[in-house]
């Protein structure tokens, strides 16, 4: 089975402020001084792709990103991991780039490659949309999976059984055909944390590159026009002091809306 | 100005009324406010009859019903075959459906088909000339962003309890039901397991929930100790607390988890995303806790607090504590 894993570099979301004015453009808010990593949901998507290598005896895995220079990190660590291959197709991007723009250069990789299985997280941390998985496999012209734990081979060949978790609680078991795009959330294994030695490896390895020219890129068909601070919900009330005062402001505050 | 044409999809698996899809009806007529637009049905499931007639009475806008046989579970791969022809057929400019599991399976690959653009976990509308800008979260709700989808025909999925349905008296709408049989589909449901949400948390009057802001799983025992300061309390933890092995899935507060509406929620450590909000937005009153001044939590609490939880939770704990030996 040929397993391919596509990943994305995101801050971290403790790093970035919301000040009360927009900024001028949206892209703004990705601003000098963030940390970045990979999406924790691919870190699990990469995972999965290994535990499957390790009950089935994939053939090989190989590990997908669209970004500037610097995402390439990201390939070393899902390399550093256990991944066989990096491929990196280049693009200067605003970081708000349409999910179109971006399942449109992965699924031309994809093609003509003869994958069985592609792997993405469930949403990046950062823009949270969850549409670069569904709107590949639809490009592919293949069946898709989202938020999905656990997958193992099923009874059935060329398909897969997947466990997911829904609305309210509620769980699925669901089969699907090969080739198929599975979108992963997180929750039944833990991502491995590679060994420095392995890490230090992957960075020796080569990467396949290309420009994002030579892969025809698709129509946008959306574009972000603003970013702005989320509307207030509730009051939000901030209790000030010393955090002693604090604590027994809180304290009273709940006591006299017969909350204690 | 032409008639916008909007398609609400509702799914009906489930017996009863379809009381989710009201959310939808709400964003027709949130649509409708700015420009005028023509709102129609497209209930698809087991249910989709009575469904279809449920809200094309109380909602007033004409449905289709698409009534799928008991031996065909609907799945999103399924919901988008059977909606195709019926959406090719009404060429709407706007489809909308509730940000389900199901339609995060179905909308990218619908987009795909109808060339049409998409847009996930919409919780805001605005109007722009004849056009309309669409608003989601980013960055786990610390910013808004607003995206316009150009010429193309969009497919949303919309949040839950962001669009209140206003229930006016309307001239039944029209209903049309259709029995069609679906082909054989690439992914078939093989099991449904029922909730295994802790009845607990449903008729706690307090719930003390714990983010990943307690830093480890030896500061969930002070979670339990805040717990314990109020009668009829639970303890809950967001999804990636329950990742992270430190409470079972079984205590999960969100999207994918419990729905609660305590008469207090603490929310602790919990940085605010929506799927976590959507579980908790009920709560009567909410106060958080977090060492991120910007977490987006505090623009979903009654009152906040910004401290670190190792050293403000024991003093809440105290003062707490002491308030309640002067009520004895």
């Amino acid at each position: 089975m040929k397993i391919l894993v596509c990943t994305k570099r995101v801050p971290d979301l403790e790093t970035i402020p919301t000040p009360e004015i927009p900024p001028k453009s949206p892209a703004d808010i990705f601003r000098d001084g963030l940390a970045w990593r990979m999406n924790r949901y691919d870190e699990y998507a990469v995972e999965a792709a290994l535990q499957l290598r390790e009950t089935t005896g994939a053939s090989r895995i190989d590990a997908l990103t669209v970004g500037e220079e610097d995402a390439e990190e990201v390939l070393r660590r899902a390399m550093g991991m256990g991944a066989d291959h990096g491929v990196h197709i280049l693009q200067t991007n605003d970081r708000l780039t349409s999910p179109f723009t971006i399942a449109g250069l992965m699924a031309a990789y994809a093609r003509e490659r003869a994958y069985d299985l592609i792997l993405c997280g469930t949403m990046s941390e950062d823009l949270m949309q969850g549409l670069v998985g569904p709107i590949m496999a639809g490009m592919l012209g293949w069946p898709c999976l989202t938020s999905v734990h656990a997958f193992a081979q099923s009874e059935r060949s060329q398909a897969l059984v997947c466990e997911r978790e829904i609305e309210g609680g509620c769980q699925e078991a669901l089969e699907i055909d090969l080739p198929a795009l599975l979108t992963i959330q997180s929750g039944s294994c833990q991502p491995r944390y590679p060994a420095l030695s392995k890490l230090l490896r992957a960075n020796t390895y080569p990467l396949e590159v290309f420009s994002e020219e030579t892969l025809a890129p698709a129509d946008a068909r959306q574009r972000v026009v603003t970013v702005r601070p989320p509307e207030q919900r509730r009051e939000g009330v901030r209790i000030e002091g010393s955090s002693e005062s604090k604590a027994h402001q809180l304290a009273a505050m709940l006591r006299s809306k017969g909350l204690c | 100005m032409p008639i916008k044409s909007v398609v609400l999809i509702a799914e009906a698996e489930t017996d009863g009324n379809p009381s989710a899809a009201m959310d939808l009806a709400a964003v027709g007529d949130r649509l409708g406010q700015d420009q005028p637009v023509g709102v129609h049905w497209l209930v698809v499931g087991k249910h989709a009859a009575a469904a279809g007639e449920y809200l094309s009475e109380s909602t007033g806008y004409p449905a289709t019903a698409l009534v799928v046989p008991p031996e065909k579970p609907l799945t999103g791969a399924l919901l988008a075959n059977l909606a195709k022809p019926v959406l090719a057929d009404l060429r709407p400019e706007i489809i909308a459906f509730l940000h389900t599991s199901s339609a995060q399976d179905c909308v990218g690959p619908l987009a795909i088909a109808l060339e049409a653009a998409c847009i996930t976990g919409v919780q805001g509308i605005i109007a722009d000339g004849d056009q309309f800008i669409f608003q989601r979260a980013v960055f786990g709700g610390k910013w808004l962003t607003e995206i316009r989808a150009g010429d193309r025909p969009v497919v949303l999925t919309v949040l839950p309890g962001f669009f209140q349905w206003e229930d006016t008296k309307r001239q039944p709408g029209p209903l049309e039901i259709q029995q069609p049989s679906p082909s054989p589909q690439r992914i078939r449901l093989i099991e449904a397991r029922a909730s295994d949400c802790e009845a607990a948390l449903g008729q706690a009057e307090t719930v003390v929930a714990a983010g990943r802001g307690i830093g480890s799983q030896e500061n969930l025992d002070l979670i339990h100790r805040l717990a314990a300061c109020f009668p009829k309390s639970a303890v809950a933890g967001s999804r990636l607390v329950c990742d992270a092995g430190w409470l079972p899935y079984s205590r999960q507060v969100g999207v994918t988890g419990a729905t609660v509406s305590p008469a207090l929620y603490l929310a602790c450590g919990i940085s605010g995303a929506f799927q976590h909000l959507v579980g908790m937005s009920g709560s009567r009153f909410v106060a958080a806790i977090n060492k991120d001044p910007d977490a987006a939590i505090f623009r979903a609490a009654d009152v906040g607090v910004v401290e670190d939880l190792n050293t403000f939770l024991p003093l809440l704990i105290e003062a707490l504590e002491r308030n309640r030996s002067y009520t004895a």
